[in-house]
């Protein structure tokens, strides 16, 4: 009995030391993260949530003067090359800065918003010429323009940006140097520390327009140049801005935290707030509730519903901006019958537009006329003849020889919950007409695989906005043939003439005219789209608040902001 | 000696293991539609910087090549690099797996007290009030989705009674995380006399762990009681009985023996919870172990797919040595 006593004893105490030996090294593997040299470790990007405090400061006086946002997700990485969410164009904006932007005026909704009709200003830059042929821009910047790590800004900078871009092929190459017609950075020439030259094989109508895309932020070549040889992914983790806030720390999937830029060259928009932290608050319904608490002061992405309540909340108000964005559902054009005009416009004239603005919208989004947004110049809705009207849509479809239907799929993305109900509302008036309609939800992956591929097969639903005002910048996008954001194969030689004419001309008459006679081409005779909506940009933030900037990617803009006392 | 061979024999599992698992998930990953690459450049890419980006990413290469080199950097301890992140594998996977843990240990122990005690106080009497709540509880706590309890929860004692803190994820936004030792921020604060955070994590720590333990209590609480109605049953009982043993003692022994299939319920309850949290934490904005890793699924983010199912392979098998040792030494009839 005793040595069965001593045997569970002796086996007990074994036991009890393995254990604790185990528990041990399991909390020493969640111990600290390994920081190493080389790709991926950064040193303002913190590997855990840090706050703002320092010692002997009150949280009150702290929060007062922090900026508090909540977005469904934060950026996984900070390099528009790779990452352009509305969270990182958000944030990058605010990092960077730009050599010429429109001029702020504040609107009706209590946004302040650029002013697309009055002319360009210079920021960075001081001036702006063309040769008299208009085929060189020169722009000489402003002198004395610090960085954030305290280098000056010299024409040597707007090289590199697109020298490194041109080595690696990225967006930037793609999208900005395509649209500045730059095909060889051999273009672009520095003329002295301050100045530097652009030439292209034709006069570039949006030559100065483009300088105020969201992506043509200049980053200092010295603090990045080395860092980005050594690893390319480096400005996904790192910032290297003239920008009005500085990143203090990045923690992907969770937050970015920024602080403002006291010596930003730009002293009368020197931020009020002194920190701004990005953090991610994936369920709505809970940014909602953290806005009303005051636990946020800006509380984006929410859904019309949680606007609609909070709409009516004392210490909450939600700015509503006409803004830019448009959706639309997109067809395949290259598979039949999509690709007869006539069935398009059947089906355009099958969709119940009013239906899904009182439901899917709750009344809180505008038709869409145009695939130019209305607060853009060369916006027109005279060409839209469209409305529900299931015998005009019938008689099309029997014209087009399709009047015993056809069957047609469609594609919309997971994660995007009114384009399912507008796919839902599509395919009950569709059925009317004999049209049935299959809808396909893909996750954001598969789905942007298959825009970038061209292979949508069917019908589509996309929100989207054109980044600049010149509306040939969203026919670059949208409408002609080898367009980027053409992903359902868009083809009318009509329209690629005219966007031709536009872009190689300076006469903003004749531009002007070849814009609205795209429009008539691509919303009444060859329908590009079923234009569905203009759900405007929305956001909700807490009464104090004053003062923020919308921006044509429809991010904000924080550095006039402040706190009402 | 025995217990050292033991655990050897247990290690030696690992290995066939760790391969197995490793290159079922490379091989299953690799099937989903698209390129990782191509959802990193956007739909702006063209084809020559996808492919540049592909071959670079070492997508280039055959299959089996990419799953040698794989393996040899996971040998050196080097999970990979996750261009979504822009972190490696590693670092990602330490900063979220001590806010997961801390999560879900803290939930299996409430759910642990919740159970066993309404398990205890109904095979005692089981016709009494104890019997009859943990009747209700069962049913209720297995009809609720748990992502659906968090947001009533939210929405009673956050957004209405003002009780609750936000659910905004660990710690409040302006505060500075206490001195990382463990990376539980209620462990780090307690051991480094942080009062202001331990005050902070545990006030975010109580609805979160409330949710998780209140659904998963249930299924503690069917275990203990039907084990304990069984032992409670059995002859040593009736017989401890007769020689006139203090309530409290029988049912102290009934518990003793009901625990061995408690712990392995439990056991199966961290496995799970590694990644089953992940509602829960994108609820809470947790910023947890189930969040990096569905966002990484949906991004085909290999290399973090990839070291997650190692590190929680690896943690399941910890778990249940954990549980065999605890069974070892609460039961006398397991031997080495």
């Amino acid at each position: 009995m005793e040595q069965m006593k001593w045997k569970r004893h002796s086996k007990k105490r074994s036991v009890a030391f393995t254990l604790g030996v185990v528990l041990m090294l399991t909390t020493a593997c969640a111990g600290e993260p390994r920081k190493e040299e080389g790709a991926g470790t950064t040193d303002n990007r913190s590997t855990e949530t840090v706050g703002q405090t320092k010692e002997g400061e009150s949280l009150g006086s702290v929060r007062d003067r922090t900026l508090l946002i909540g977005v469904p997700a934060t950026a996984d990485g900070l390099d528009m090359d790779y990452h352009n969410s509305g969270v990182v164009t958000m944030v990058v904006r605010n990092m960077n800065d730009y050599q010429f932007l429109y001029p702020y005026e504040k609107d009706e909704s209590g946004f302040l918003v650029p002013d697309f009709n009055a002319d360009l200003v210079p920021r960075m830059a001081e001036s702006c010429t063309f040769s008299e042929d208009g085929l060189t821009m020169t722009v000489r910047l402003k002198k004395g323009i610090k960085s954030h790590d305290g280098n000056e800004l010299t024409a040597a900078d707007i090289v590199y940006k697109f020298q490194s871009a041109f080595e690696n092929q990225t967006s930037t190459w793609t999208f900005t140097a395509k649209n500045q017609g730059i095909e060889d950075v051999a273009q672009i020439k520095v003329i002295d520390d301050y100045t530097y030259s652009i030439t292209t094989k034709s006069p570039n109508p949006m030559a100065l327009s483009n300088l105020a895309h969201v992506q043509t932020f200049i980053y200092d070549s010295k603090a990045s140049g080395e860092p980005l040889k050594k690893d390319p992914q480096w400005m996904n983790t790192h910032e290297a801005g003239y920008g009005p806030y500085k990143l203090k720390e990045f923690t992907p999937g969770q937050q970015v935290v920024l602080e403002k830029f006291t010596d930003y060259w730009d002293q009368d928009a020197v931020s009020w707030f002194d920190d701004v932290i990005v953090k991610e608050i994936p369920e709505s319904a809970n940014r909602a509730a953290m806005l009303m608490s005051g636990d946020l002061d800006i509380a984006l992405d929410l859904t019309d519903a949680e606007l609609h309540e909070l709409a009516g909340k004392e210490d909450v108000k939600v700015l509503d901006y006409t803004g830019n964005r448009m959706t639309f559902v997109g067809f395949d054009h290259s598979i039949a019958p999509l690709d007869d005009p006539k069935v398009r416009q059947a089906l355009s004239y099958a969709a119940p537009y009013q239906d899904i603005l009182d439901t899917v919208y709750l009344g809180e989004a505008s038709p869409l006329y145009s695939p130019v947004p209305s607060i853009y110049p060369g916006y027109t809705k005279e060409f839209w003849e469209y409305g529900t009207d299931l015998e005009k849509a019938r008689a099309l479809l029997a014209e087009a020889g399709y009047g015993d239907g056809f069957k047609l799929d469609m594609v919309i993305e997971a994660s995007q919950s009114q384009h399912e109900q507008i796919a839902i509302f599509l395919q009950s008036s569709l059925r009317e007409i004999g049209v049935e309609l299959t809808i396909q939800k893909v996750q954001s992956g598969d789905f942007w695989s298959r825009v970038s591929s061209g292979t949508m097969g069917g019908l589509f639903a996309i929100t989207d906005s054109p980044g600049s005002p010149d509306p040939a910048l969203g026919f670059s996008l949208y409408a002609i043939s080898d367009g980027i954001m053409n992903m359902g194969r868009y083809k009318n030689e009509e329209v690629d003439a005219l966007y031709a004419e536009m872009m190689a001309t300076l006469d903003q008459d004749v531009r002007m005219r070849c814009a609205e006679r795209i429009q008539e081409i691509t919303v009444k005779e060859d329908p590009l789209w079923m234009y569905i909506s203009a759900p405007g940009y929305k956001a909700a933030m807490r009464s104090d608040i004053q003062a923020p900037q919308w921006n044509a990617v429809n991010e904000l803009g924080w550095n006039y902001m402040y706190r009402q006392e | 000696m025995r217990l050292f061979k033991y655990l050897v024999k247990r290690l030696l599992v690992f290995i066939p293991l760790f391969f197995g698992v490793t290159f079922v998930t490379f091989m299953l990953i690799r099937l989903l539609p698209g390129s990782p690459a191509q959802a990193l450049l956007g739909t702006m890419a063209t084809e020559e910087s996808i492919r540049a980006l592909e071959a670079e990413m070492g997508l280039d290469r055959p299959l089996l090549e990419q799953f040698v080199i794989y393996v040899k950097n996971v040998l050196h301890g080097d999970l990979g690099y996750s261009w979504f992140t822009s972190s490696n594998v590693t670092d990602d996977l330490a900063t979220r797996f001590p806010a997961t843990f801390e999560l879900i240990f803290l939930s299996i122990l409430f759910a642990l007290a919740v159970g066993v005690t309404l398990a205890v106080l109904s095979a005692r009497r089981p016709k009494g009030i104890a019997a009859r709540i943990a009747s209700v509880y069962g049913m209720l706590a297995g009809a609720f989705a748990d992502f659906w309890l968090a947001l009533m929860l939210i929405f009673i004692f956050f957004t209405t009674l003002g009780w609750a803190v936000s659910p905004m994820g660990r710690l409040d936004l302006i505060m500075s995380a206490p001195r990382r030792i463990s990376g539980m921020y209620v462990l780090d604060s307690l051991l480094t006399g942080n009062m202001m955070t331990l005050k902070s994590s545990a006030a975010h720590l109580l609805l979160p762990v409330a949710t998780l333990g209140f659904v998963n209590g249930a299924t503690i609480l069917k275990m203990t009681s039907s084990t304990m109605q069984e032992i409670l049953d059995s002859d040593f009982i009736h017989h401890s009985h007769m020689l006139g043993l203090s309530e409290f003692k029988i049912m102290g022994y009934a518990l003793k023996n009901a625990l061995p299939a408690v712990v392995m319920t439990v056991g199966n309850m961290f496995s799970f919870l590694l990644g089953g949290a992940v509602l829960i934490e994108k609820v809470f904005a947790w910023g947890g172990l189930g969040q990096y890793v569905t966002t990484a699924l949906a991004n085909k983010d290999y290399s973090a797919v990839q070291g997650f199912v190692l590190v929680s392979t690896l943690f399941a098998m910890v778990v249940y040595l954990i549980i065999d040792l605890i069974q070892m030494a609460i039961d006398p009839r397991i031997k080495f």
